[in-house]
């Protein structure tokens, strides 16, 4: 539900409890809820939460660590704004064990008044490391009369001569304690909203490797049933509706610069989504607009099943991929592969240097899809799999497409010691669809089903013998011939084989009689 | 019951992070170290991702709702109250419908035009108001005033809407009008034939000439249920206020917290683009092939990364952008010098460290990314050079550091949360690939691994030799050390998601899981753990992040749930509850003070800290929250 753009515990505003010194006497008097009054209480979804001191005036700043932009925010404490001593620092400097002095115990001991302990941690809260600096807020009118520090390795050190509202270097074995002063340096942090920018919905999005199309059938101008192929040429594949003005402008725009695009030899698929639905045989009106619009290139309209595909295929590719929305174009390289989503209208300029880079791979694909400079320590991925990831998240929905995925990833696996369990996953899918649209009597996909099973497991007698059998049941017998021979081949104790071509002899026999 | 089953797992379920380069990884190999890695360098940028979005950008993209529905619209409409047959759910709704009404009253009072509160009361609504108006004073320091009544103060019962609204002016009647904002959250249900009652909570805040203001209220309110159809929406019968507080804050127009985020950091290029971007953003345009993921957990370190005596922190993002280092300058604000000191790992990370692990005087660096922890050595003036990488968890979130040997080299303790690599197929790991079993005492996360200082920037795993054995695959959100027996040695507290915490003895770099006998379990989805002394005894208590979830506290109450959930029920309601504070006790065993004490609603917990905000020696609680925020503010 979440990646369909619902919330789940979310705009849920920071908590912030105020400690009442409930233990005074026999009064209990629990923590307060400031989150009001705080000025903490965004709705952002927190995550790390870190305490420092960062402007050095004498009260704990927070970092927060958002999901939500804004993802940083530096909280400044007006607590101390005039300065005053209410507070002491220290930063602990050991000279046996870890220099950090993790795991010290500091106590302060004031003149009727408890005491007041802290350690130094090093990782706490959720995924956050807060300043080495210990700061404790005195409260009025303290008057300390010690500092006691125990090191990791256990000593204990007595440091005298320290005062509220200064901050001390303590180190280790020295009993005397150094002020640290704060830079001479106006501050040059104020307060302000922090405002992120409305979105547009608008991205082009290089993928970080290539990613096999889904088979996406259409129906064309002339109202043929088709499939999106490449012909081993680019293409921009255009999802348009003619209710939508920036599809109308994107069309536009397309054929205003149709003479750069066919140099580069990019084919343009615009399909029609509006019109989408199984009793649409003929294109909708997109197609007078269309003519209107003197756009140079193919058009047509997609299946609804094929524009759920390629829903699912951006699903499969991003957490968070939202509504279904146009225009939206896929451009695709020779092999089929897409390389590019554009959500929103394309710029053309990008889309040129997007097919000048169609034959980027590998690292430097990856490179291609990144917004800031940075480095990788790991390899990119492999286009196996890409597509095994993909065939995954196909598999429940789409299992034909799932099977051409795994194909593709058992084809792109050389050497790779995953190739026999991506071409099992391949065949199984192929050979169950394959049995069950031969059942159901679609046959032209239950053939395109054993093709692909025949193709990605060669030396799988189950496949060869299925497949023939059901090319004996299309009357196919000499196809049927070679498929059961091949498998009698490979396994030459399959008993169902051998009468399996006895009876093709006999079905022949009475053809040919 | 399976439906029950899937709505406490909504409800209940907390986060995970999908990972998918499995085969990167395999299990830990004990006591054997395995460096890795060599860094590459990197090319383009591709600063067209966020082409720059205007106002009138937003209507560039249609949404295609003409289209039938999908199998996935189906199934999100399936999970939808109001088709559900969960009445409880379906009459909170309709409350918190009519409960807006009540909202606006308080954040319009005192301007024109009073709204109406017609439908949503009886005309005869009783009022079960405090007889006194004034409140005591708990709490005065510097310019912080606390005053309270508790719902045992003497009441008196008034009926009609005049007393009712006369009742609802004594929490607003002092503020300026516009500044009135109001938030009421229903958390509990219980449900008769013609009626039913809720529990809310009630927060309103407004500013007065001079202070800024804030009330908090915990309510009975009674409903009368409409007929069968249940179409007309449910009306208040009865009022009945419970505690109250109100917190004063002099000086007005400045709270004690303000946004110094953009002064700090609107100079680097890093923030418009990659701060100012939610994760719901990136996850549009990042994809899984770079390990960008929904959930976005990613930490921050605050640490002197070139020794100048300035704080500089480190930043932890998701997979396809770069962790960020920003250096402090001498008056606050920050430069970006990630990319110089070749710190700007892309992988996604999730925590890091800043830490003298080779006791040289400067400030090292640990982050623990999906696939490996990073070991990176300070050369000198916040340079770095990453020394080496481990195999952590699986799934690592939060690290944290300690000497448990006190051998003088720095350890390392990283949670693990789910178990899930090549197993839980492409892309899925964490709860999405394999479900905690069982649901609220899991034993089948990721392994925690304790990495052992060597010296020179190594680490070898010491999981097994240290005693970490059984307990140790509970789905770990956060874990941090702690002298917890005052015995000089550092223990550790973790907490889980799914499975009971532990709180593990150190006997000579020996640990022993002793949780139970001290009685700090607390069963809940644990996610962030902070030690403090809360109460200044001189011991260590002990702070921990769980969800709260008003949902799951109204479900799991409604007697249906009890009935079907059997002996499970009370454990399952306290998995809800929200955050534990275990107060230690002169005997070494802890006390759950969350109750007493008021701090058990931290909302949808992560980060959760001890702090003194205000410097008046008492440490006080921060609470970072909130699950995943879309754009539909539908959730329950």
């Amino acid at each position: 539900m979440v990646r369909k753009g619902s919330s789940w515990s979310g705009w849920e505003r920071n908590c912030v409890m105020l400690n009442c010194g409930g233990v005074g006497g026999n009064k209990v008097r629990p923590f307060a809820d400031v989150s009001v009054i705080s000025g903490l209480d965004f709705a952002d979804d927190g995550r790390a939460v870190a305490v420092v001191d960062w402007d050095h005036d004498g009260d704990l700043d927070l970092w927060f660590r958002n999901r939500t932009a804004p993802r940083l925010r530096l909280m400044l404490n007006n607590t101390n704004k005039n300065q005053a001593d209410d507070f002491i620092a220290f930063r602990l400097q050991a000279v046996k064990g870890n220099r950090d002095a993790i795991g010290a115990r500091v106590e302060i001991h004031l003149k009727e008044q408890p005491v007041m302990v802290q350690t130094l941690a090093a990782g706490d809260g959720f995924l956050s490391q807060s300043s080495k600096w210990l700061h404790f807020g005195l409260g009025d009118n303290a008057q300390i009369e010690r500092v006691a520090v125990r090191w990791p390795t256990g000593e204990t050190d007595t440091f005298s001569g320290v005062h509220p509202g200064g901050r001390y270097y303590l180190k280790q074995g020295s009993a005397r304690a150094t002020a640290w002063n704060r830079p001479a340096v106006p501050s040059g942090l104020s307060s302000m909203v922090q405002k992120a920018a409305p979105e547009s919905g608008v991205a082009a999005i290089a993928l970080p490797a290539k990613v096999p199309l889904p088979l996406i059938e259409y129906t064309d101008e002339l109202g043929n049933a088709s499939e999106v192929t490449t012909n081993d040429r680019p293409k921009l594949l255009v999802f348009w509706a003619e209710w939508c003005p920036s599809c109308i402008g994107e069309l536009k725009s397309l054929g205003e610069n149709a003479e750069q695009l066919t140099a580069l030899k990019l084919d343009v698929l615009a399909l029609e989504v509006g019109g989408a639905g199984p009793s649409d045989k003929e294109p909708k009106k997109g197609k007078s607009l269309i003519e209107q619009l003197k756009y140079p290139f193919d058009h047509g309209t997609v299946s609804e099943s094929s524009l759920e595909k390629v829903e699912h295929f951006q699903r499969a590719l991003f957490e968070n991929a939202g509504q279904f929305a146009v225009p939206l174009s896929l451009l695709i390289d020779r092999g089929g592969l897409v390389t590019t989503i554009y959500q929103g209208p394309i710029d053309v300029e990008l889309l040129l240097q997007d097919i000048r880079d169609l034959d980027a791979n590998g690292s430097q694909r990856r490179d291609l899809a990144l917004p800031y400079v940075g480095r990788w320590y790991t390899k990119p991925i492999t286009p196996s799999a890409v597509a095994e990831m993909v065939g995954g998240r196909f598999t429940e929905s789409y299992p034909i497409d799932a099977a051409r995925y795994y194909h593709f990833a058992a084809k792109a696996a050389v050497n790779d010691p995953r190739q026999p369990q991506l071409a099992a996953n391949s065949l199984a899918l192929y050979l169950h669809q394959a049995r069950l649209l031969a059942n159901k009597g679609s046959s032209s996909v239950a053939r395109r089903c054993f093709l692909g099973a025949v193709a990605v497991a060669p030396g799988s007698a189950e496949a060869h013998r299925d497949f023939g059998i059901f090319l004996m049941h299309q009357l196919e017998f000499d196809l049927a011939e070679t498929h059961l021979l091949q498998a009698g081949k490979i396994a030459p104790d399959d008993k169902r084989i051998q009468q399996t071509l006895l009876r093709l002899q006999q079905l022949k026999e009475k053809g040919a009689g | 019951m399976a439906r029950i089953v899937q709505i406490v797992s909504l409800v209940l379920a907390v986060a995970a992070i999908l990972f998918w380069y499995a085969e990167h990884r395999t299990s830990s190999d004990e006591g054997t170290e395995t460096l890795l890695v060599k860094s590459s360098q990197i090319k383009g940028s591709r600063p067209w991702l966020f082409a720059p979005a205007s106002s009138a950008g937003v209507s560039r993209i249609e949404i295609a709702s003409s289209r039938p529905a999908t199998a996935v619209d189906r199934q999100s409409e399936k999970s939808n109250a109001a088709n559900d047959d969960w009445v409880g759910e379906v009459l909170s709704q309709q409350a918190k419908g009519q409960l807006g009404t009540l909202k606006k009253w308080f954040e319009t009072f005192g301007e024109s035009g009073e709204i109406d509160l017609g439908g949503l009361t009886v005309e005869e609504v009783s009022t079960v108001v405090m007889a006194r108006h004034d409140l005591d004073e708990v709490y005065a320091h510097a310019n912080l005033t606390i005053l309270r009544a508790t719902g045992e103060s003497p009441s008196v019962t008034t009926i009609g809407r005049v007393a009712l609204t006369d009742g609802l002016a004594r929490i607003v009647e002092n503020l300026a009008p516009g500044s009135i904002r109001a938030a009421i959250k229903i958390v509990g249900i219980r449900l008769a034939s013609k009626s039913f009652e809720t529990d809310v909570l009630v927060v309103v805040s407004g500013k007065t000439d001079t202070s800024t203001v804030q009330t908090n209220a915990r309510w009975l309110l009674r409903w009368s249920r409409a007929g069968e159809e249940q179409k007309a929406p449910p009306r208040l019968t009865a009022i009945e206020w419970g505690d109250m507080e109100t917190a004063t804050l002099l000086n007005s127009g400045e709270r004690m917290f303000s946004d110094g985020t953009q002064s700090a950091l609107g100079k680097t290029v890093s923030y418009q683009g990659q701060v100012m971007h939610g994760i719901g953003y990136w996850s549009r345009r990042l994809s899984r092939l770079d390990d960008m993921h929904i959930f976005g957990h990613h930490g921050l370190a605050v640490g002197d990364a070139n020794g100048d005596g300035l704080d500089d922190i480190y930043v932890c993002d998701g997979g396809g952008l770069p962790n960020r280092l920003y250096m402090q300058n001498g008056d606050g604000t920050l430069r970006d010098v990630s990319s110089q000191s070749a710190v700007d790992w892309l992988e996604e990370s999730r925590a890091a460290l800043f830490l003298d692990l080779d006791n040289d005087g400067d400030q090292d660096l640990v982050v623990a990314t999906v696939a490996l922890l990073l070991v990176v050595e300070n050369t000198g003036a916040g340079k770095f050079k990453l020394r080496g990488g481990y195999q952590g968890p699986v799934d690592c979130f939060s690290i944290c550091a300690a000497d448990y040997d006190q051998d003088g080299l720095l350890d390392l303790y990283c949670c693990g949360y789910g178990a899930a690599g090549a197993s839980g197929g492409p892309g899925n790991v964490g709860y999405e690939a394999l479900s905690p079993l069982p649901f609220n005492d899991a034993r089948n996360g990721g392994a925690n691994v304790l990495f052992r200082g060597k010296g020179d920037l190594r680490f070898v795993n010491a999981t097994k030799e240290a005693g970490f054995g059984s307990g140790n695959s509970r789905w770990s959100f956060a874990a941090s050390w702690e002298d917890f027996d005052d015995d000089g040695d550092p223990d550790l507290y973790v907490a889980n998601d799914f499975g009971r915490n532990n709180l593990y003895r150190n006997d000579d770099g020996r640990f022993t899981d002793v949780a139970q006998s001290v009685g700090v379990e607390d069963m809940s989805g644990g996610m962030s753990v902070d030690w403090g002394d809360w109460n200044r005894d001189g011991r260590m208590d002990v702070y921990v992040g769980n969800m709260y979830s008003a949902a799951g506290n109204r479900i799991m109450y409604q007697r249906r749930f009890a009935s079907s959930h059997g002996k499970q029920t009370n454990d399952l309601r306290r998995m809800a509850r929200g955050n534990t504070l275990f107060t230690s006790s002169e005997n070494g065993h802890f006390q759950d003070s969350s109750e007493e004490q008021r701090v058990a609603m931290g909302r949808w917990a992560w980060g959760s800290k001890f702090a003194d905000l205000n410097n008046d020696g008492w440490s006080d609680l921060v609470v970072a929250n909130g699950y995943i925020s879309n754009r539909r503010n539908d959730d329950l």
